[in-house]
């Protein structure tokens, strides 16, 4: 996987858990397996 | 005859007063009501010098040597005097103006092309520079030059002052007004005149990244979808094209607080994004929801099993009339029970990136997983995790 991909698929899941953060929901198991 | 008392505080007399009398005594009255009884005055153990000039009589009494409180604690107790503590401040306060300043100064850097273009369509001298109008109404107020005109008005300085060019005026450049961007500096100064939105730029420009002004600009203007509406802005043309700061600023300021919100949460993601350099899908039009289920099962979309972990199934998935696919993951509530909480939580979230969360049509499978953009990314991502 090249540099570019995996920071578009990082932003993008971040992005869903900054949203998921704001509503009071923390995942407390984020890992490269797991996301 | 009845004199006031004076008090006579001095550093030297807090000290040995305190050595004399137990606490430290700072303030001594000189002179007091015949009532009370006379102290022994300590004799002045400095040298009387000769009074010179204006204020000599003030040094001779020791006017000097008079000094507040708080400065004989940082003599007693080696506190900092206010004095001390704003000379600090000062200097933070100016570290701190630094980046805003430069950044004020690269964002005047068009205005100062659009000048040099000026002059050199004016085909001024080396030292001459066209002369904006308010510094002509400065000069005229003053006397120098005629007035120009005899209404005061003001030009801009985004517009060539046509009347006094086609004269042929010009004026050196070491007389014109102030610069635009002195004027800015000045006011960034003090950072307690600024706004959130100016903290933001000037957060911004001390970290380095300029706002991205585009994309900016396209954030405001397209809203995404269920947002709160776009309320109508109070500025005028007039104001917005009086240099890109002042339109930024009457934009920001003249909106309600419900669009303020999102403009900044909009500034926050572009600084961030600035800095990883990946555009966001907060600046794409909104995205519908993906659905999955029966009705995706129909359109012959079968996802492909690309690994199985503990309790899921990761699934590479496409959702109906979409270009991008997407890692779900699929576990049976009999099997993970755990993960029937994680489903209800992750159903409640409304995200263009987190896939909605639905029963299968077997009724025994949730997916809750993350979209992410593109085909590759969905099945580099399972490949990168080694599944």
């Amino acid at each position: 996987m090249s540099v570019e991909a995996a920071r578009g698929i990082l932003c993008a899941a971040a992005d869903a858990v900054e949203h998921a953060h704001d509503r009071k929901i923390i995942h407390r198991d984020l890992s490269p397996r797991t996301s | 005859m009845t004199f006031p008392p004076v008090w006579r505080r001095s550093a030297g007399s807090a000290t040995a007063a305190g050595a004399e009398t137990g606490p430290p005594a700072t303030r001594r009255c000189r002179r007091r009501p015949a009532a009370t009884p006379l102290r022994r005055r300590r004799p002045n153990r400095r040298p009387r010098r000769a009074r010179a000039g204006r204020g000599g009589g003030a040094r001779e009494r020791g006017a000097f040597r008079q000094i507040t409180r708080d400065a004989a604690a940082a003599c007693t107790w080696g506190l900092p005097t206010a004095h001390q503590l704003a000379s600090q401040a000062i200097a933070l306060n100016a570290a701190n103006a630094q980046p805003e300043l430069r950044h004020r100064l690269e964002q005047d850097a068009p205005l100062r092309r659009r000048r040099r273009r000026r002059e050199r369509r004016l085909a001024l001298g080396a030292g001459q520079r066209a002369v904006p109008a308010h510094a002509l109404l400065g000069f005229a107020s003053r006397g120098s030059i005629r007035r120009p005109c005899a209404t005061p008005r003001y030009f801009g300085p985004r517009r060539v002052n046509l009347r006094l060019s086609g004269q042929g005026l010009a004026w050196p450049a070491s007389t014109t007004a102030p610069a635009r961007s002195t004027r800015c500096a000045l006011r960034a100064l003090d950072q307690r005149y600024m706004n959130r939105y100016e903290r933001g730029l000037a957060a911004s420009a001390g970290s380095g990244h300029d706002l991205a002004v585009q994309r900016r600009r396209r954030a405001l203007g397209a809203g995404r979808g269920g947002a709160a509406a776009r309320p109508a802005l109070r500025a005028s043309g007039r104001a917005l094209g009086r240099g890109r700061n002042f339109g930024r600023l009457a934009i920001l300021n003249v909106v309600s607080a419900g669009w303020r919100e999102k403009v900044h949460s909009t500034l926050r993601r572009a600084v961030v994004l600035r800095a990883v350099g990946e555009a966001s899908p907060a600046f794409c039009p909104a995205a519908r929801t993906p659905r999955f289920g029966r009705s995706t099962r129909c359109q012959g979309d079968r996802p492909g099993r690309h690994g199985r972990g503990l309790e899921a199934m990761t699934l590479a998935r496409a959702p109906r009339g979409g270009s991008r696919r997407c890692a779900t993951r699929s576990a049976s509530i009999a099997r993970a029970p755990a993960l029937v909480n994680e489903a209800k939580l992750v159903a409640q979230l409304r995200h263009p990136n987190i896939v909605e969360s639905t029963r299968s049509p077997r009724t025994a499978t949730t997916c809750t997983s993350f979209r992410v953009r593109g085909r590759a990314h969905a099945h580099d991502l399972i490949k990168a995790d080694g599944q």
